[in-house]
This record gives C-alpha cells, structure tokens and sequence, in this order.
C-alpha cells in the first residue's frame, strides 16, 4: 500500500512519467479484463485507453480503502460492462445455459479430457472453447487462473457476490471439459 | 496423491497455460506511453474550459461596466452609438455584441488541431 501511496502521490503532483509508470504496472490487468469481455483488438485498446483517462480523472478521489490495483480492476470493469450494455451484448448467456447444462453432465472422468489431447491441439481447443463463454465467465477465468487472483479480489473489482464468482468458475470449468469431451467424440 | 497428477490440477494447469497463450493478450508495447501523453493533452484541454469560464464571465462583466459608465466612455462609444442608430439600449447591445466577440474567440481556442 506505501507503494501505491506514493505512485498516486507522484501522479497527484504531475512528476513528470509517473502517469506512464501508472499504466506500466496496471496495464496487464486492465488489458485482462476489458479483453476477455469485449475481444475486439481495437475496441479493447479504445477502451484500455478510457480507463485509464478516467483513473487519471477520479484518481484525486481515490482513498486508499482497496488496494489501487483494484480499484484500478473496477474501472476496466465497469468501462467493459457498459461498452457491451450499449452494444446490447449480454454478460452470460442464460440461452446456452440450458445446453451447457446437457454438456456439464455429459463430462465423463476429467483425466481421460486432460490426458487426450495434446500440446497444440490440446491448446487450440481449450482456446476455442474458452471463446465460445460468455464474457463475464471469460473475464472471471482470466482474472483468476491466469492474473491468480484470489476470488475477495474479484469481488471487490466487479461487485458480484463471492458465490455468484466461484459458480461461474465452476460451471465454467465444467463446460470447457465438456466441450473438450465432445471435441474428443467428434474425433473418434 | 501428489498435487500435480490429480486430474484438476492437471486441467488447472492446462487451462492456466491456455489463457496465458491466447491471441491479444498483452496490450502493445507503445500502449503506456500513449496513454500518459493523452492524458496530459486532455490536461491542458481541461485549462482552456477554465479560460472559457473566465472569458465568459469577466469579459461581459468588463464590457457592461464600460457601458454604464457613460459620461468617461462617451467618446469611444460615440460612432458605435451611431453605428447602432443611437437608441437609448444601444450601449447594452454593444456589450452583447462584445460578448459575443469574445465567446467566439474563445470556442477557436478550444478547437483541437486537426491532422
């Protein structure tokens, strides 16, 4: 936290790269977030972008409550989230709930899916069955198996409850087995 | 059973190296530098809505004391007067016209370059 004190303190009093140092450090995770939920390159780096003008904004605001790099975390969520409302994407898709239902029981033992397949091929398949989520189950995988985030933290970045997170990863998980199951069957 | 074999970690790992190996994943290497330099444009841009405050709020004001002190300004304002036709309200619709003036210079002011 004194570390993030005195970067705020260095934006705060125009040190002259201190912004940029800002960005260097928090940008992976903005980058994250705003990725996985929008995934258009263009539209995430415009985006990025935006959030990281509004830190420079609202930063005097900032209190020190949450660490900086969720605060910052809030931010991207919230500039992602209201980028898809416009576009009228929806954050899960209640539809494929029901079909993803079929799938999570259909998952047999998970040793036979993560021995099957391997190295590219097994990679080019968790890849398309990770952007065949949703965006928010996208975004929650991401933030915490790739950033290790513990699930307080994601809770704290996107305001939902600790379970609503941890039911996605779950069910998350359980639908990419199955999809690489299927993929599998398919090969057979 | 160790860790690393169990069938979820093994899958938590697979996963793991997945997400870190999927394309657009990391922002481009200009992508700070960028940023801060957008920010401190919007900086400055921020300055000149303070310039535009000022200008609409002291220059009128200058312009209507000018106005209403007749008997000193009589003799600047005389060929505007009669510019103007001379009516009794024509020194106010001089210092709207000045106003005016002074707003329009300072919208140009504010209009960012192009190219």
């Amino acid at each position: 936290m004194d570390a993030d004190r005195k970067l705020v303190a260095d934006v705060l009093g125009h040190r002259p790269g201190a912004f940029e140092q800002l960005v260097r450090q928090y940008q992976g995770l903005c980058w994250h977030v705003i990725q996985r939920m929008v995934r258009h390159p263009e539209d995430t780096r415009e985006l990025c972008q935006e959030c990281f003008l509004r830190v420079h904004r609202k930063l005097h605001q900032y209190r020190f409550d949450a660490p900086l790099k969720s605060w910052i975390g809030q931010v991207a969520y919230s500039v992602a989230r209201r980028h898809l409302e416009r576009k009228r994407i929806p954050l899960v898709d209640d539809d494929a709930g029901e079909e993803g239902d079929r799938l999570v029981e259909r998952v047999a033992d998970p040793a036979d899916v993560a021995a099957s397949l391997e190295g590219e091929e097994q990679a080019r398949a968790l890849h398309e069955a990770i952007e065949a989520l949703p965006p928010l189950p996208r975004m929650l995988l991401t933030l915490h198996y790739l950033d290790e985030l513990p699930i307080a933290e994601i809770a704290a970045m996107t305001g939902l409850a600790e379970g609503t997170i941890k039911s996605h990863l779950f069910r998350s998980r359980q639908r990419l087995r199955a999809r690489l199951q299927s993929r599998l069957e398919v090969a057979a | 059973m160790n860790p690393r074999n169990d069938p979820d970690s093994r899958f938590d790992a697979q996963l793991r190296d997945a997400l870190r190996r999927m394309p657009h994943g990391t922002p481009p290497l200009d992508f700070a530098r960028t940023v801060a330099v957008a920010a401190r444009v919007r900086g400055h841009r921020g300055d000149r809505w303070w310039l535009l405050g000022a200008t609409l709020a002291f220059v009128p004001a200058v312009l209507f004391a000018i106005a209403h002190d007749r008997g000193a300004w009589a003799g600047t304002f005389a060929p505007l007067l009669r510019m103007a036709g001379g009516a009794e309200g024509s020194l106010e619709w001089v210092a709207a016209a000045g106003a005016c003036v002074a707003l329009t210079w300072a919208l140009s002011r504010l209009r960012p370059a192009t190219g």
